[in-house]
Protein backbone atom coordinates (compact mmCIF):
# COMPACT_ATOMS: atom_id res chain seq x y z
CA UNK A 1 0.00 0.00 0.00
CA UNK A 2 1.42 3.21 -1.07
CA UNK A 3 1.64 6.10 1.21
CA UNK A 4 -0.42 8.30 -0.71
CA UNK A 5 -3.25 5.78 -1.00
CA UNK A 6 -2.89 5.31 3.08
CA UNK A 7 -3.25 9.20 3.78
CA UNK A 8 -7.29 9.17 3.01
CA UNK A 9 -7.25 6.31 5.56
CA UNK A 10 -5.37 8.06 8.04
CA UNK A 11 -7.32 11.19 7.84
CA UNK A 12 -10.80 9.17 7.94
CA UNK A 13 -9.13 7.34 11.57
CA UNK A 14 -8.63 10.61 12.86
CA UNK A 15 -11.90 12.32 12.39
CA UNK A 16 -12.74 8.86 13.91
CA UNK A 17 -10.52 9.35 17.01
CA UNK A 18 -12.24 13.02 17.38
CA UNK A 19 -15.55 11.55 17.28
CA UNK A 20 -14.38 9.39 19.56
CA UNK A 21 -13.24 11.82 22.27
CA UNK A 22 -15.75 13.95 21.40
CA UNK A 23 -18.31 11.76 22.38
CA UNK A 24 -16.22 10.44 25.47
CA UNK A 25 -16.23 14.09 26.85
CA UNK A 26 -20.24 13.97 26.15
CA UNK A 27 -20.64 11.15 27.65
CA UNK A 28 -18.58 11.93 30.55
CA UNK A 29 -20.87 14.72 31.33
CA UNK A 30 -23.57 13.04 30.36
CA UNK A 31 -23.29 10.23 32.76
CA UNK A 32 -21.37 12.20 35.57
CA UNK A 33 -24.86 12.75 37.62
CA UNK A 34 -24.86 9.10 38.47
CA UNK A 35 -22.50 7.77 40.87
CA UNK A 36 -20.29 4.33 39.66
CA UNK A 37 -20.91 2.55 42.98
CA UNK A 38 -23.86 2.44 45.78
CA UNK A 39 -21.02 1.73 48.28
CA UNK A 40 -18.76 3.80 49.76
CA UNK A 41 -15.19 3.46 48.01
CA UNK A 42 -11.58 3.53 49.25
CA UNK A 43 -9.23 5.59 47.85
CA UNK A 44 -6.38 4.67 47.31
CA UNK A 45 -7.47 1.12 47.63
CA UNK A 46 -5.47 -0.97 50.87
CA UNK A 47 -4.99 -4.70 51.22
CA UNK A 48 -6.39 -6.06 54.39
CA UNK A 49 -4.34 -7.79 56.40
CA UNK A 50 -4.27 -11.39 55.71
CA UNK A 51 -4.74 -14.13 58.24
CA UNK A 52 -4.59 -17.85 58.92
CA UNK A 53 -7.95 -19.10 60.86
CA UNK A 54 -10.34 -21.73 60.46
CA UNK A 55 -13.04 -22.59 57.82
CA UNK A 56 -14.75 -25.36 56.79
CA UNK A 57 -12.77 -27.28 59.55
CA UNK A 58 -9.63 -26.32 57.33
CA UNK A 59 -6.92 -23.61 57.74
CA UNK A 60 -7.88 -20.90 56.15
CA UNK A 61 -5.78 -17.58 54.79
CA UNK A 62 -7.94 -14.61 53.34
CA UNK A 63 -5.37 -14.69 50.51
CA UNK A 64 -6.52 -18.37 49.23
CA UNK A 65 -9.17 -16.42 47.68
CA UNK A 66 -6.52 -13.99 45.57
CA UNK A 67 -7.65 -13.41 42.33
CA UNK A 68 -11.56 -13.40 42.73
CA UNK A 69 -13.52 -10.94 44.16
CA UNK A 70 -14.06 -10.74 48.48
CA UNK A 71 -17.34 -10.15 50.17
CA UNK A 72 -15.81 -10.20 53.44
CA UNK A 73 -18.48 -9.56 56.05
CA UNK A 74 -18.09 -9.59 60.06
CA UNK A 75 -20.50 -10.55 62.11
CA UNK A 76 -22.25 -13.19 64.89
CA UNK A 77 -24.33 -15.80 64.61
CA UNK A 78 -26.40 -14.58 67.54
CA UNK A 79 -27.09 -11.70 65.73
CA UNK A 80 -30.82 -11.49 64.96
CA UNK A 81 -31.51 -8.39 63.16
CA UNK A 82 -28.32 -7.05 60.98
CA UNK A 83 -25.91 -10.08 60.57
CA UNK A 84 -29.28 -12.28 58.75
CA UNK A 85 -29.95 -9.10 56.80
CA UNK A 86 -27.23 -9.02 55.20
CA UNK A 87 -26.41 -12.51 54.64
CA UNK A 88 -29.29 -12.98 52.74
CA UNK A 89 -29.12 -9.76 50.74
CA UNK A 90 -25.39 -11.00 49.63
CA UNK A 91 -27.13 -14.22 49.12
CA UNK A 92 -29.85 -12.38 47.20
CA UNK A 93 -27.25 -10.71 45.22
CA UNK A 94 -25.55 -13.71 44.41
CA UNK A 95 -28.30 -15.17 42.69
CA UNK A 96 -28.60 -11.72 40.33
CA UNK A 97 -25.38 -12.10 39.37
CA UNK A 98 -24.88 -13.84 36.01
CA UNK A 99 -23.74 -17.14 37.29
CA UNK A 100 -20.04 -16.70 34.78
CA UNK A 101 -19.77 -13.71 37.33
CA UNK A 102 -21.47 -15.42 40.81
CA UNK A 103 -18.10 -17.86 40.19
CA UNK A 104 -15.81 -14.70 40.68
CA UNK A 105 -17.05 -13.75 43.77
CA UNK A 106 -17.00 -14.88 47.23
CA UNK A 107 -18.61 -14.19 50.47
CA UNK A 108 -16.76 -14.84 53.69
CA UNK A 109 -18.00 -14.26 57.71
CA UNK A 110 -15.76 -13.51 60.40
CA UNK A 111 -16.79 -14.54 63.68
CA UNK A 112 -16.67 -10.70 65.37
CA UNK A 113 -18.05 -12.98 68.93
CA UNK A 114 -15.00 -16.16 68.67
CA UNK A 115 -15.75 -16.85 72.50
CA UNK A 116 -19.33 -18.54 71.30
CA UNK A 117 -18.64 -18.83 67.18
CA UNK A 118 -16.99 -22.23 66.40
CA UNK A 119 -15.47 -22.10 63.17
CA UNK A 120 -18.71 -25.26 62.84
CA UNK A 121 -20.99 -22.82 63.46
CA UNK A 122 -20.15 -20.60 61.33
CA UNK A 123 -19.85 -23.14 58.48
CA UNK A 124 -23.96 -23.81 59.46
CA UNK A 125 -25.04 -20.63 59.92
CA UNK A 126 -23.43 -19.57 56.16
CA UNK A 127 -24.24 -21.93 54.28
CA UNK A 128 -28.12 -21.56 55.57
CA UNK A 129 -28.07 -18.55 53.41
CA UNK A 130 -25.56 -19.90 50.77
CA UNK A 131 -23.89 -23.47 50.18
CA UNK A 132 -21.08 -21.69 48.91
CA UNK A 133 -20.45 -18.87 51.55
CA UNK A 134 -17.59 -19.17 53.79
CA UNK A 135 -18.14 -18.97 57.49
CA UNK A 136 -15.07 -18.11 59.49
CA UNK A 137 -13.82 -18.80 63.13
CA UNK A 138 -10.74 -19.59 65.11
CA UNK A 139 -9.09 -19.40 68.48
CA UNK A 140 -10.07 -16.58 70.33
CA UNK A 141 -7.05 -14.51 70.44
CA UNK A 142 -6.18 -15.07 66.54
CA UNK A 143 -9.53 -13.86 65.25
CA UNK A 144 -9.39 -10.82 67.77
CA UNK A 145 -5.97 -9.97 66.42
CA UNK A 146 -7.04 -10.37 62.62
CA UNK A 147 -9.98 -7.71 63.32
CA UNK A 148 -8.39 -5.31 65.32
CA UNK A 149 -5.41 -5.32 62.32
CA UNK A 150 -8.34 -4.38 60.07
CA UNK A 151 -9.18 -1.77 62.69
CA UNK A 152 -12.23 -3.28 63.86
CA UNK A 153 -12.91 -4.03 67.96
CA UNK A 154 -16.00 -5.34 68.41
CA UNK A 155 -17.21 -4.48 71.80
CA UNK A 156 -19.62 -7.30 74.11
CA UNK A 157 -22.47 -6.34 75.87
CA UNK A 158 -22.47 -7.05 79.75
CA UNK A 159 -23.95 -10.18 79.71
CA UNK A 160 -27.41 -11.05 81.27
CA UNK A 161 -28.30 -13.19 84.30
CA UNK A 162 -28.84 -15.86 81.60
CA UNK A 163 -25.57 -15.43 80.11
CA UNK A 164 -26.46 -13.69 76.93
CA UNK A 165 -24.85 -10.67 75.56
CA UNK A 166 -24.97 -8.80 72.04
CA UNK A 167 -21.39 -7.91 70.03
CA UNK A 168 -21.06 -4.67 68.07
CA UNK A 169 -19.45 -5.15 64.44
CA UNK A 170 -18.88 -3.17 61.62
CA UNK A 171 -21.68 -1.13 59.62
CA UNK A 172 -20.27 -2.15 56.49
CA UNK A 173 -19.31 -5.15 54.28
CA UNK A 174 -15.84 -5.07 52.90
CA UNK A 175 -15.25 -5.81 48.90
CA UNK A 176 -11.89 -6.54 47.89
CA UNK A 177 -10.95 -6.72 44.57
CA UNK A 178 -9.06 -9.90 43.06
CA UNK A 179 -5.81 -8.05 44.05
CA UNK A 180 -6.62 -8.50 46.99
CA UNK A 181 -7.32 -4.85 47.83
CA UNK A 182 -10.12 -3.28 49.82
CA UNK A 183 -12.19 -1.19 47.44
CA UNK A 184 -15.59 -1.15 48.25
CA UNK A 185 -17.49 -0.47 51.61
CA UNK A 186 -21.15 -2.10 51.28
CA UNK A 187 -23.52 0.36 54.31
CA UNK A 188 -25.53 -2.51 55.70
CA UNK A 189 -29.10 -1.21 54.64
CA UNK A 190 -27.80 -1.91 50.91
CA UNK A 191 -29.95 -3.60 48.88
CA UNK A 192 -29.23 -6.98 46.85
CA UNK A 193 -29.74 -5.18 43.59
CA UNK A 194 -27.11 -2.51 44.40
CA UNK A 195 -24.96 -4.74 45.92
CA UNK A 196 -24.85 -6.89 42.75
CA UNK A 197 -24.50 -4.02 40.72
CA UNK A 198 -21.23 -3.04 42.62
CA UNK A 199 -19.65 -6.75 42.64
CA UNK A 200 -20.27 -6.88 38.90
CA UNK A 201 -18.27 -3.98 38.48
CA UNK A 202 -15.70 -4.70 40.61
CA UNK A 203 -15.98 -8.46 38.83
CA UNK A 204 -15.49 -7.01 35.23
CA UNK A 205 -12.28 -5.06 36.26
CA UNK A 206 -9.96 -7.89 34.43
CA UNK A 207 -11.78 -8.27 31.53
CA UNK A 208 -12.12 -4.45 30.38
CA UNK B 1 -35.46 -3.79 36.57
CA UNK B 2 -31.71 -5.13 35.18
CA UNK B 3 -29.45 -3.57 37.62
CA UNK B 4 -26.23 -4.36 35.56
CA UNK B 5 -26.68 -1.52 33.26
CA UNK B 6 -24.53 0.49 35.11
CA UNK B 7 -23.59 3.97 34.17
CA UNK B 8 -19.98 3.50 33.59
CA UNK B 9 -19.92 0.37 31.90
CA UNK B 10 -22.53 1.48 29.35
CA UNK B 11 -20.87 4.82 28.64
CA UNK B 12 -17.51 2.98 28.13
CA UNK B 13 -19.28 0.30 26.01
CA UNK B 14 -20.54 3.67 24.26
CA UNK B 15 -16.99 5.54 23.64
CA UNK B 16 -15.81 2.01 21.99
CA UNK B 17 -18.77 2.38 19.51
CA UNK B 18 -18.74 6.06 18.27
CA UNK B 19 -20.70 5.11 15.31
CA UNK B 20 -23.48 4.61 17.72
CA UNK B 21 -24.24 8.33 17.74
CA UNK B 22 -25.52 10.28 20.58
CA UNK B 23 -29.33 9.31 20.09
CA UNK B 24 -28.30 5.92 22.08
CA UNK B 25 -25.38 7.67 24.05
CA UNK B 26 -29.20 10.15 25.07
CA UNK B 27 -30.99 6.87 26.13
CA UNK B 28 -28.33 5.00 27.90
CA UNK B 29 -27.36 7.98 29.97
CA UNK B 30 -30.37 9.44 30.34
CA UNK B 31 -32.26 6.92 31.69
CA UNK B 32 -32.81 7.08 35.92
CA UNK B 33 -31.20 5.34 38.08
CA UNK B 34 -33.26 2.31 39.27
CA UNK B 35 -32.85 2.80 43.02
CA UNK B 36 -33.99 -0.51 44.74
CA UNK B 37 -37.02 -1.10 46.52
CA UNK B 38 -37.58 0.67 50.30
CA UNK B 39 -37.03 -2.37 53.14
CA UNK B 40 -37.03 -6.03 52.59
CA UNK B 41 -40.40 -6.31 54.63
CA UNK B 42 -42.21 -3.77 52.49
CA UNK B 43 -41.73 -6.29 49.83
CA UNK B 44 -43.61 -8.76 51.39
CA UNK B 45 -47.21 -9.26 51.56
CA UNK B 46 -49.43 -7.61 53.70
CA UNK B 47 -51.26 -10.27 55.78
CA UNK B 48 -53.50 -8.83 58.32
CA UNK B 49 -53.81 -10.79 61.39
CA UNK B 50 -54.37 -9.12 64.42
CA UNK B 51 -57.52 -8.05 66.20
CA UNK B 52 -57.21 -5.10 68.92
CA UNK B 53 -59.23 -6.26 71.93
CA UNK B 54 -62.94 -5.23 72.11
CA UNK B 55 -63.04 -1.28 72.78
CA UNK B 56 -59.31 -1.36 73.49
CA UNK B 57 -56.39 0.63 71.70
CA UNK B 58 -56.97 0.59 67.84
CA UNK B 59 -54.20 -0.83 67.27
CA UNK B 60 -53.46 -3.23 64.35
CA UNK B 61 -50.53 -5.50 63.00
CA UNK B 62 -49.88 -6.29 59.92
CA UNK B 63 -47.29 -7.73 57.94
CA UNK B 64 -45.96 -9.53 60.99
CA UNK B 65 -42.94 -12.10 60.48
CA UNK B 66 -40.22 -13.90 62.44
CA UNK B 67 -36.90 -14.66 60.52
CA UNK B 68 -36.51 -18.23 59.88
CA UNK B 69 -33.33 -19.40 61.67
CA UNK B 70 -30.31 -21.81 60.67
CA UNK B 71 -30.82 -24.36 63.47
CA UNK B 72 -28.16 -23.56 65.70
CA UNK B 73 -28.30 -24.53 69.57
CA UNK B 74 -29.29 -21.09 71.78
CA UNK B 75 -30.29 -19.42 68.94
CA UNK B 76 -31.77 -15.42 68.44
CA UNK B 77 -34.50 -14.48 65.80
CA UNK B 78 -36.77 -11.21 65.90
CA UNK B 79 -39.81 -10.32 64.77
CA UNK B 80 -40.70 -7.62 62.53
CA UNK B 81 -44.43 -5.82 61.88
CA UNK B 82 -46.22 -2.75 60.71
CA UNK B 83 -48.07 -1.40 63.56
CA UNK B 84 -51.03 1.28 62.62
CA UNK B 85 -52.31 3.14 65.44
CA UNK B 86 -55.91 4.28 64.49
CA UNK B 87 -57.01 5.82 67.35
CA UNK B 88 -56.65 9.70 68.51
CA UNK B 89 -54.54 8.56 71.30
CA UNK B 90 -50.70 8.09 70.88
CA UNK B 91 -49.56 4.22 72.37
CA UNK B 92 -46.87 2.62 73.32
CA UNK B 93 -45.68 -1.17 73.50
CA UNK B 94 -43.50 -2.17 76.78
CA UNK B 95 -43.41 -5.55 76.60
CA UNK B 96 -43.90 -8.54 74.22
CA UNK B 97 -44.10 -12.27 74.51
CA UNK B 98 -44.26 -15.53 72.46
CA UNK B 99 -45.19 -18.95 73.58
CA UNK B 100 -42.90 -20.49 75.73
CA UNK B 101 -42.39 -23.61 72.79
CA UNK B 102 -40.34 -20.42 71.05
CA UNK B 103 -39.32 -18.49 74.00
CA UNK B 104 -39.54 -17.11 77.31
CA UNK B 105 -37.34 -14.54 76.46
CA UNK B 106 -38.48 -11.56 75.02
CA UNK B 107 -36.92 -8.16 74.28
CA UNK B 108 -37.52 -4.82 72.36
CA UNK B 109 -34.60 -3.75 70.71
CA UNK B 110 -33.00 -1.08 68.10
CA UNK B 111 -30.01 -0.85 65.87
CA UNK B 112 -27.87 2.12 66.84
CA UNK B 113 -24.52 3.50 65.03
CA UNK B 114 -21.52 4.12 66.97
CA UNK B 115 -19.06 5.17 64.67
CA UNK B 116 -18.30 2.50 62.04
CA UNK B 117 -19.32 0.12 64.37
CA UNK B 118 -23.56 -0.79 64.70
CA UNK B 119 -24.79 -2.42 67.72
CA UNK B 120 -28.33 -3.21 69.53
CA UNK B 121 -29.47 -1.67 72.03
CA UNK B 122 -32.59 -2.55 74.28
CA UNK B 123 -35.11 -0.18 74.77
CA UNK B 124 -38.32 0.36 77.20
CA UNK B 125 -41.11 0.81 75.01
CA UNK B 126 -41.80 1.44 71.38
CA UNK B 127 -43.86 4.38 70.78
CA UNK B 128 -46.87 4.46 67.83
CA UNK B 129 -47.99 7.66 67.36
CA UNK B 130 -51.65 8.72 67.25
CA UNK B 131 -53.19 7.81 63.86
CA UNK B 132 -50.05 7.13 62.92
CA UNK B 133 -47.79 3.74 62.17
CA UNK B 134 -44.43 2.71 63.66
CA UNK B 135 -42.60 0.19 61.45
CA UNK B 136 -40.74 -2.86 62.72
CA UNK B 137 -37.98 -3.95 59.87
CA UNK B 138 -34.46 -5.65 59.60
CA UNK B 139 -31.94 -2.78 60.73
CA UNK B 140 -34.21 -0.78 63.04
CA UNK B 141 -36.88 -1.27 65.50
CA UNK B 142 -37.63 -5.47 65.96
CA UNK B 143 -38.97 -7.75 68.62
CA UNK B 144 -35.92 -9.80 69.76
CA UNK B 145 -36.36 -13.55 70.08
CA UNK B 146 -33.43 -14.54 72.91
CA UNK B 147 -32.41 -18.47 73.24
CA UNK B 148 -34.78 -20.14 71.32
CA UNK B 149 -36.48 -23.24 72.32
CA UNK B 150 -36.50 -24.57 68.81
CA UNK B 151 -35.37 -23.63 65.56
CA UNK B 152 -37.57 -21.73 63.70
CA UNK B 153 -38.31 -22.50 60.39
CA UNK B 154 -40.07 -20.93 57.42
CA UNK B 155 -44.07 -21.30 57.26
CA UNK B 156 -44.10 -21.64 61.14
CA UNK B 157 -46.86 -19.84 62.66
CA UNK B 158 -47.02 -18.54 66.61
CA UNK B 159 -48.72 -15.98 68.70
CA UNK B 160 -47.28 -12.81 69.22
CA UNK B 161 -48.48 -10.48 72.28
CA UNK B 162 -47.94 -6.81 72.84
CA UNK B 163 -48.57 -5.07 76.03
CA UNK B 164 -49.22 -1.40 75.59
CA UNK B 165 -48.55 1.42 78.07
CA UNK B 166 -52.35 1.15 79.67
CA UNK B 167 -51.95 -2.41 80.00
CA UNK B 168 -54.36 -3.57 76.85
CA UNK B 169 -52.88 -6.60 75.14
CA UNK B 170 -52.80 -6.90 71.65
CA UNK B 171 -51.89 -10.41 70.06
CA UNK B 172 -51.39 -11.15 66.63
CA UNK B 173 -50.01 -14.42 64.97
CA UNK B 174 -46.28 -14.16 63.02
CA UNK B 175 -45.54 -15.90 60.07
CA UNK B 176 -41.77 -17.53 60.18
CA UNK B 177 -40.29 -16.49 57.00
CA UNK B 178 -36.86 -16.82 55.33
CA UNK B 179 -35.49 -13.46 53.81
CA UNK B 180 -37.68 -11.87 51.40
CA UNK B 181 -36.85 -13.53 48.29
CA UNK B 182 -34.96 -11.54 44.59
CA UNK B 183 -35.84 -12.08 41.96
CA UNK B 184 -34.09 -14.44 40.20
CA UNK B 185 -32.05 -14.04 36.65
CA UNK B 186 -31.48 -15.42 33.71
CA UNK B 187 -27.89 -16.28 33.97
CA UNK B 188 -25.77 -14.77 31.40
CA UNK B 189 -28.38 -12.49 29.78
CA UNK B 190 -26.76 -9.58 31.06
CA UNK B 191 -24.51 -7.13 29.51
CA UNK B 192 -21.49 -8.94 31.65
CA UNK B 193 -18.78 -7.61 29.72
CA UNK B 194 -17.08 -10.79 30.33
CA UNK B 195 -15.99 -12.93 26.64
CA UNK B 196 -14.20 -15.41 28.70
CA UNK B 197 -16.98 -16.57 30.77
CA UNK B 198 -16.48 -19.50 33.13
CA UNK B 199 -17.98 -22.44 32.53
CA UNK B 200 -21.64 -22.64 34.19
CA UNK B 201 -20.83 -25.31 36.27
CA UNK B 202 -18.11 -24.28 38.30
CA UNK B 203 -20.24 -22.14 39.78
CA UNK B 204 -21.43 -24.00 42.64
CA UNK B 205 -18.15 -25.49 43.67
CA UNK B 206 -16.92 -25.33 47.21
CA UNK B 207 -14.28 -22.64 46.90
CA UNK B 208 -11.46 -24.47 49.75
CA UNK B 209 -10.19 -26.57 47.57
Amino acid sequence: MSVHGARPVHGSRRLAAVVTVLLALVSSVACYRAPVYESYTVEPPVALKDFSLVANDREFHLSDLRGKVVVVYIGYTHCPDLCPLTMSHLASAMELLPIAVRDEVRVVMVTADPARDTAQDMATYVHFFNPTFIGVSGDTEEVLSTLHGWGVSPECSTPKADGSYTVSHPATTYVLDRAGKLRLRMPSELEPEAMANDLQIIANERTQ
Amino acid sequence: MNPFTSRSVTCRRLLGACAVGLGLLAVACGAPQAKPAATPSATATATPTASPTAAGPQITLTDVWARATPGLPDENSAIYATVQNKGAKAERIVSASVPETITKRVELHTMVKDGDMMKMQQVDGLDVPASGTLKLAPGGFHIMLIGLAKQLKVGDTFTVTLKLASGATVESKVEVRAAPAATPMSGGAMPSGTPGAMPAGSATAMPMR
